[in-house]
């Protein structure tokens, strides 16, 4: 078996419970990732199935096109690592168990997250990258230490990351899909990787994970300086959503705000 | 998930700007009901925003008007609902600030008055003629409003 060259790490793994909510191009990643490390049992969620555009940004292939992305990762997983426990759920993520990584690109789904993280009391980590791929964004989110993924994103200007020229120029643009670029699916791997690592501290298998700093942001700008940098983020925490001693601070807002 | 704390500062910033609006709790259900007259017709419109306990604040309240205006409906019977191209975000959006935005909704599609006696591609005004008299006569009563109404779909 591979993991005979890291007998450790897959002990430590063996044993836990990742939920991985959307297996498009960052879920699929991270969860090869993770299996190949030794994590033992997955949860995948996703409602989507495979089209011709997912497979530039995906690490299944062509001949998985027209299934649920759920049930093909799972097959391809079980390829990867017979002795993986997963189960795949072709349907929107309504709960499940263990740490929870959520890679939808849908806003909704991440306030569920949250609210599920938050009621369950267990740590959530949220990947992705917005507008047009020039900043990758990992946050890790562990109840009671650090803010909650509504703290940093209810009050982040939408688009605010990178708001681009597209968006007013690309008739066919949605903010909430990644844009084809060239390098795109090098990029996603980077921002996986880094996720990756920080999840593998999350889980107290290798390395320390500053709290205090939940927010990365990796510059993906490969035309500007410092590509692949990552800044270390603090969040403020409490939000009328994990603080109610918060609620009070709800205002009227400004029209539709 | 909603909690009490949340549903009281809900009602204290509705009571605050919209005090026509009233709060109501139906089995898992809860929201505001009101209405809102059409900056240009005149017309009034029944107003229903309804969340659901166990989605709210993680979901947007489902909003329903009555007459429907606009072609920005989305959903089939108990589920239709106005989509208003919004973003949600759960620690600062709230009832009170779904108001505003379905006030701006009409200003850009409330037809001018002599559009609106022509009825609308949902369903035409309920509230014409007669009924729309006895409606301002008795006050606005919105369930029995609603009740009424001719254009179904979300009631």
């Amino acid at each position: 078996m591979f993991y005979l060259r890291n007998p450790q790490v897959r002990e430590a793994l063996a044993g836990r419970h990742v939920s991985i909510v959307g297996c498009g191009s960052f879920g699929s990643a991270l969860a090869d990732m993770l299996v190949r490390a030794g994590v033992g049992k997955l949860t995948l969620i996703d409602p989507e199935v495979l089209s011709v555009e997912n497979l530039g940004r995906h690490v299944l292939t062509s001949r998985d096109l027209g299934k649920a992305k759920v049930h093909a990762l799972a097959e391809r997983l079980r390829e990867v690592s017979p002795d993986l426990e997963v189960e795949a759920r072709q349907e929107k993520f309504c709960d499940a168990g263990g740490l929870l990584i959520c890679c939808a690109d849908s806003r909704r789904c991440e306030s569920m997250v949250n609210a599920v993280s938050l009621q369950r009391q267990v740590s959530a980590v949220y990947v992705g990258a917005y507008g047009a791929v020039r900043a990758g964004e990992v946050q890790f989110c562990v109840p009671g230490q650090t803010a909650c993924r509504e703290c940093f994103a209810s009050f982040r200007e939408s688009g605010d990351v990178s708001p681009g020229a597209e968006r007013y120029t690309d008739p066919d643009f949605d903010e909430t899909r990644t844009p084809g670029q060239l390098g795109l699916w090098g990029s996603i791997l980077a921002v996986t990787g880094f996720a990756f690592h920080g999840i593998l501290a999350l889980l107290g298998v290798r390395g320390r994970l500053d709290l205090d700093r939940p927010l990365w942001i990796v510059n993906l700008d490969y035309e500007g300086f410092n590509p692949y940098a990552v800044t270390f983020c603090k969040v403020r925490r409490g939000c009328p959503v994990c603080d109610e001693t918060k609620i009070a601070e709800l205002q009227i807002g400004d029209w539709g705000d | 998930m909603l909690t009490e704390a949340r549903w009281q500062k809900e009602q204290e910033l509705m009571q605050g700007v919209f005090p026509a609006f009233k709060p109501f709790s139906r089995g898992t259900r809860f929201g505001f009901e009101g209405y809102l007259k059409g900056p240009r017709s005149g017309r009034i419109y029944g107003v229903s925003l309804e969340g659901d306990q166990a989605a709210y604040p993680q979901s947007p309240p489902r909003v329903c008007m009555c007459p429907r205006v606009g072609l920005h409906w989305i959903g089939d019977g108990e589920s239709r609902r106005l989509c208003m191209q919004r973003e949600w975000r759960p620690a600062r959006s709230t009832f009170a600030n779904t108001v505003l935005a379905l006030i701006r909704y009409l200003d850009e599609h409330d037809p001018e008055a002599a559009d609106a006696s022509l009825g609308q591609p949902h369903g035409e005004n309920p509230l014409a003629g007669d009924e729309f008299e006895t409606v301002l006569n008795t006050g606005f009563n919105f369930w029995a409003t609603v009740s009424s109404c001719r254009c179904r779909g979300p009631y």
